[in-house]
């Protein structure tokens, strides 16, 4: 009674997603058939210095050493061929902001995408594993499955949930569509081990209810395991962003995390089933050396979907999958056409995150009109915001304002720019306001840290005075007490003479010498 | 700077498009109130709406904006057709003219055009030109409105064409029953506090008394048997086609009929003096053409759905107090833009569900 109720007044239940766009699949331009190709590897890939928390890495190669494929460029960033470091040079990353962030660039030697194991197979996958492999999320922020699976790991945590998320809400996405038509037993069988490796009560596997090619042999490939008791299948109605993690894990579990916490905090785990099947890989020896891109657009010449070694161009990416699209009017995004953005520069490698590469029309810049708060983005907004609100902020950069309404939670699905009767780039005017939060919380942190410095300084110097003023107060009792201080003076002479003579104690040297107490701290603060 | 995203397929309203829903959603209802109560008001509307235009071209070029973009939105059209359906026909047309321009530039203009108003450009106009004209705003080209439900035509008040026709005049003017209800609410107040029979109130020509039951059932009987009834559905009828497109939310219409309606029952059931039955009181007046079309105006209502309902509720009650206690006739504009007064302060207040989840994790 209350489910129907809420449907009727349009607000979410528990099991419907809150907002969010229903979108028509089967697009022209969406590369349906299953088929990967595996693409040879370009003649130069880039390596970014940088990790999931977008800090840059100093590397451990230099330039003009010979690599293997798997080698490690930087603490958790592996090669992904054979071939010499030609430059580390900046470049522009899979990132919206356009910043320069350093690449390791290799010539390769070898055009094959490696494809042996290049550590023992596993009975179980372990933590150091799976870290060594480089298993990076492959569904859209790239965040380090090593981490997210270590609160597994951690005895005393209370995680009981393993969500695998094959919902794949882009309308022109269809890459690991792909992987469950083509490796279904593969992904059966990694959710299995993932399962004995986890120790988890429950597994949900969610998935669209029109993928029905892919439901059919994912269920084929369950059937197959009769103790698999703890695997759900979970058909849910394809909604954007409805695989986004957080408003997916409400959805199935009724929890909604905020957004400075991560669902492992509240005993749930959310794998892309890519990476679940890169875990699995990973047990059996093979590092995470490439990811499969789709290639879709009404204006992709050839639609598919390809593997693609990690580092590749988006320039090699289309030329060597026959979508050239040099000299033609088209538009490249990166990502899928409601949460990608488009990219100007096609240098840019395919990294962990780059999971669609969409080419569509260049629309003419539609005019941007005033908003007149019509509610339509609020209505759609899947994690509840009200970007009306937020976009107000934003334009006045009242960033404190937009965090109390909620900045931080917001996951650039994209949906309000599409519901937008304005016209207006509220996505990215949230993400200008995040980077002027960041940049802010940076400041924060730097002025804090001046403040302890100086507050360390303050104390170092009042404890040196009070050190010198002990000192004197002694030397002056020493002076007050003595009726004779000719005497003092020649007997304190005495015992020094005496002192020399015997051999030297050091700790005694040090103990006379006054030292501040936390002396460990280095002088080169005070110059500050 | 990133464009936003289109898809081809997915139909996508504009702010133009959003408008001319809203304008095609009151020509029923302005059909209805050419064709039953009034023609004139399509003279009206057409003069107020060139009138408009015109003022609104000319702030667009003074402000150096896109006058064509500016005139193409429909959002001056809109509130100039609202501010027609307001006011009475037979206002002389230099007040209307008046009124279009306050509604153009005080109403919108002098905030920063489309999106930025406070207030709701309508509403401002329309106070504007009760407070400087009360007496032409107040004086309607009535048909049949007595007190006591005897036989109109036994009145001095002229029905239908063909007693136009041998009339000496051509109409005759007087309040609305709205107002009428409330003179006469006034004397018969008067006269029961003292419960003298001389002085009770005389009504066309009668001096009969008439209990507080007896004028609630004959206003309101009027009241439904009138054309307003006629229009009211109209307009319901508008709200719904706007509802099922989605391009108004239900949080706001829903919420002043029930505060109007749950005002009313209270006090009828109560007897807090002498109101309307709650039938009379949501058909008469503008009570439900704002409820569907000018409260929900989203500009200058709340943002978030909690919000509105806030918002809602509040024009309810305004509306009815207004009414029924203050020496204005009809209380839909003020309510309007005291509610709109109180936008800022619940827009603040409602953050939306995130808001929500976040303001709960401060706490704790």
């Amino acid at each position: 009674m209350k489910a129907t109720l809420l449907k009727w007044f349009g607000q979410a239940t528990s099991n419907t997603l809150l907002g969010g766009i229903a979108l028509p699949r089967n697009k022209p331009g969406l590369p349906s058939d299953g088929i990967i190709r595996t693409l040879p590897i370009p003649n130069v890939v880039s390596i970014p210095l940088l990790n999931y928390q977008r800090e840059i890495l100093s590397p451990l190669v230099s330039v003009g050493q010979k690599i293997k494929a798997a080698d490690a460029l930087a603490p958790g960033i592996v090669a992904s061929c054979s071939g010499v470091v030609t430059a580390i040079a900046d470049q522009v990353v899979n990132h919206p902001s356009k910043h320069l962030v350093p690449c390791v660039v290799i010539t390769t030697d070898n055009a094959v995408l490696q494809n042996t194991a290049v550590y023992a197979e596993q009975a179980a996958a372990t933590f150091d594993r799976i870290s060594e492999c480089a298993v990076y999320g492959l569904g859209g922020a790239g965040f380090k499955t090593a981490d997210k699976l270590s609160d597994f790991l951690d005895p005393d945590s209370s995680i009981d949930t393993l969500v695998i998320n094959a919902v794949e809400c882009e309308p022109l996405i269809s890459c690991d569509e792909a992987l469950m038509l083509s490796q279904a037993d593969d992904i059966i069988n990694a959710v299995v081990s993932l399962i004995a490796l986890t120790g988890c009560n429950r597994c949900l596997f969610a998935i669209e209810n029109d993928k029905t090619n892919a439901i059919g042999l994912l269920q084929k490939a369950i059937e197959q395991h009769t103790t698999l008791t703890k695997l759900e299948l979970i058909l849910l109605p394809p909604v954007y962003p409805a695989g986004a993690e957080r408003p997916l894990v409400e959805r199935l579990t009724g929890l909604s995390i905020p957004a400075d916490s991560y669902p492992g905090e509240f005993g749930i785990v959310c794998l892309n089933v890519s990476t679940a099947l890169a875990v699995e890989q990973a047990r059996k020896g093979y590092p995470m050396l490439s990811r499969v891109v789709t290639i879709a657009g009404d204006l992709a010449p050839h639609p598919t979907n390809v593997r693609v070694a990690f580092g590749s161009s988006v320039a090699d990416v289309l030329r060597l999958s026959n979508n050239n699209v040099d000299g033609l009017n088209v538009t490249v995004r990166l990502g899928g056409p409601l949460s990608g953005f488009v990219i100007s520069d096609l240098s840019i490698p395919i990294t962990a995150t780059t999971n669609c590469i969409t080419l569509e029309q260049s629309n003419t810049a539609q005019t941007q009109q005033p908003c007149i708060k019509c509610s339509a983005c609020s209505d759609v907004c899947p994690v509840g915001l009200l970007p009306q609100q937020l976009h107000q902020f934003s334009c006045n950069e009242n960033t404190s304002k937009a965090i109390q309404f909620g900045l931080t939670t917001c996951i650039e699905c994209g949906c309000c720019d599409l519901v937008c009767p304005s016209n207006i780039a509220l996505t990215q005017s949230f993400r200008f306001s995040k980077g002027l939060y960041k940049d802010q919380l940076r400041e924060d942190e730097l002025a804090s840290l001046a403040e302890a410095r100086f507050e360390q300084r303050e104390q170092r110097q009042t404890q040196r005075d009070e050190i010198k003023r002990l000192k004197r107060e002694a030397a002056q009792s020493r002076l007050s007490t003595s009726s004779d201080p000719m005497a003092d003076a020649l007997a304190r002479a005495k015992s020094r003479r005496s002192q020399k003579r015997s051999p030297p104690n050091h700790s005694d040297e040090q103990g006379a010498t006054p030292t501040p107490s936390n002396g460990t701290t280095p002088p080169k603060d005070e110059l500050t | 700077m990133t464009q936003p995203i289109t898809l081809p397929s997915l139909k996508k309203r504009s702010v133009r498009s959003t408008m001319m829903h809203v304008m095609l959603a009151l020509v029923p209802g302005t059909i209805l109130y050419a064709v039953l109560i009034d023609a004139h008001i399509i003279i009206n509307l057409f003069i107020a709406s060139v009138i408009a235009m015109a003022c609104e071209a000319t702030c667009l070029a003074l402000r150096k904006r896109s006058v064509l973009r500016g005139l193409g939105d429909g959002s001056t059209l809109l509130a100039v057709w609202l501010l027609v359906l307001c006011i009475p026909p037979s206002l002389p047309t230099w007040q209307l003219g008046i009124g279009a321009i306050v509604l153009v530039t005080l109403g919108k203009h002098v905030f920063g055009g489309l999106g930025q108003n406070p207030f709701n450009p309508a509403m401002v106009a329309y106070a504007f030109l009760i407070i400087s004209f009360p007496v032409s705003m107040t004086a309607w080209n009535l048909t049949t409105l007595t007190l006591d439900g005897h036989n109109p035509s036994s009145s001095v008040h002229v029905t239908d064409a063909a007693d136009k026709a041998y009339a000496p005049w051509d109409g005759v003017s007087g309040a609305t029953v709205l107002d009428q209800f409330r003179q006469t609410k006034r004397v018969a107040i008067a006269a029961m506090s003292k419960d003298d029979t001389a002085r009770a109130p005389i009504i066309d020509g009668r001096s009969e008394r008439l209990s507080v039951s007896d004028i609630q059932n004959n206003v309101s009987r009027q009241i439904v048997h009138s054309p307003w009834s006629w229009l009211a559905l109209a307009w319901t009828l508008g709200g719904i086609y706007l509802l099922t497109l989605r391009i108004i939310s239900w949080h706001i219409p829903a919420s002043v009929l029930i505060s109007v309606s749950s005002a009313y029952f209270i006090a009828n059931a109560l007897s807090i003096g002498i109101v309307l039955p709650i039938g009379a009181a949501l058909l008469s007046g503008g009570i439900l053409l704002g409820a569907f079309f000018i409260a929900t105006d989203p500009i200058s209502s709340a943002v978030s759905r909690q919000g509105q309902l806030i918002y809602g509720c509040g024009i309810g009650l305004l509306t009815f107090i207004i009414r029924e206690y203050s020496v204005y006739p009809e209380g839909f504009a003020f309510a309007v833009l005291l509610m709109n007064m109180c936008v800022p302060l619940i827009d603040h207040a409602s953050t939306g569900k995130q808001g929500a989840v976040i303001k709960r994790a401060q706490k704790s």
